[in-house]
């Protein structure tokens, strides 16, 4: 019993965030990030099912998946993916000034990937208008506006159905509302993040917090790092062919 | 870059080669697989084999459809 006491005051005196179950923090970390990198696993599979429907009526119909995806605007996807790796990169220098115990630095690198996240859904949002104002919004997703393109405006070659066109809006709205969904959540979580730093949670004892927000940050990152030539630079070249 | 164009499927192989290089290096670095157990490098590779077997199935079926005459 007194042996009990014993162990459970030093291990208390350890750190005051070490749970009980284990035996010291790196053990309490490398396990919080293994399970941070299971939830990701299931991620990956969720987005993996989107990315074999695009890739299978990608195949079935490139020449209509050509012309939609020439309607994306290149130059703001572009930016974006700028706008998202630049994020992934101050979110990594987050993580790294938390370890060594610079917290005033892990809190402007935390705004700024903030910031960053924010910027990427303003642009996004400005492209999910244009698509608005031009009726490329598949089905009936938005009352009273249909999705129904000027042929002209499209570049749609004659005898071409345009349901195969709506196809690929369709997968574009779906995978990138996804990962708009995942991007809102993120700057959620990277908030909640920011205030315990204010309020001097982390040290570079603990920071298992930090680490996993980040993780969480660059797979979202990822996600974006193959939607963008999938889905806007693919086929680009055929626009010659079909003018 | 974007705009030129390589020869038949290339464009797509170039890329996502660039693709797989960014995403390896996020990654290896910022998500700081190369400096982790290897325990989570074995899931990720679970994941990523894993994802290989939807792919592969998946589409040696749609691939092969057309093969056989609908009766």
């Amino acid at each position: 019993m007194a042996e009990d006491l014993a162990t459970t005051q030093e291990h208390a005196a350890t750190h005051s965030a070490l749970q009980h179950h284990f035996e010291n923090m790196e053990q309490q970390r490398e396990a919080g990030t293994l399970g941070m990198w299971v939830f990701l696993v299931t991620e990956i599979m969720f987005f993996g099912g989107m990315f074999l429907a695009y890739t299978l009526y990608r195949s079935k119909y490139p020449e209509a998946f050509a012309v939609a995806s020439n309607h994306l605007d290149i130059k703001l996807g572009g930016i974006n993916t700028a706008v998202l790796i630049v994020s992934s990169f101050t979110m990594a220098m987050a993580v790294f000034s938390t370890q060594v115990g610079k917290k005033r630095n892990s809190i402007i690198f935390l705004l700024m990937t903030m910031a960053l996240g924010l910027t990427f859904l303003g642009i996004k949002a400005i492209e999910y208008h244009d698509k608005y104002r031009d009726s490329l919004i598949p089905g009936t997703l938005i009352p009273g506006r249909p999705f129904n393109p000027s042929p002209h405006e499209l570049h749609l070659p004659p005898g071409m159905p345009i349901g195969n066109v709506e196809l690929f809006y369709w997968i574009y709205f779906a995978m990138t509302g996804m990962h708009a969904l995942h991007m809102i959540i993120g700057v959620g979580i990277l908030s909640v993040i920011t205030i315990l730093a204010v309020r001097g949670r982390f040290s570079p004892e603990y920071h298992a917090p930090v680490e996993i927000s980040g993780l969480y940050w660059h797979f979202v990152d990822i996600v974006w790092i193959f939607l963008f030539p999938l889905l806007y630079l693919l086929g680009r070249h055929l626009a010659g062919h079909l003018g | 870059m974007a705009f030129y164009n390589f020869p038949g499927p290339l464009n797509a192989v170039v890329a996502l080669t660039i693709a797989v290089i960014k995403a390896t290096l996020v990654i290896l670095y910022f998500m700081h697989v190369r400096y982790s157990p290897r325990l989570i490098a074995l899931v990720i590779g679970a994941a990523l084999f894993w994802m290989a077997i939807l792919f592969a199935l998946t589409i040696s079926d749609y691939s092969t459809r057309a093969w056989l005459p609908v009766s």
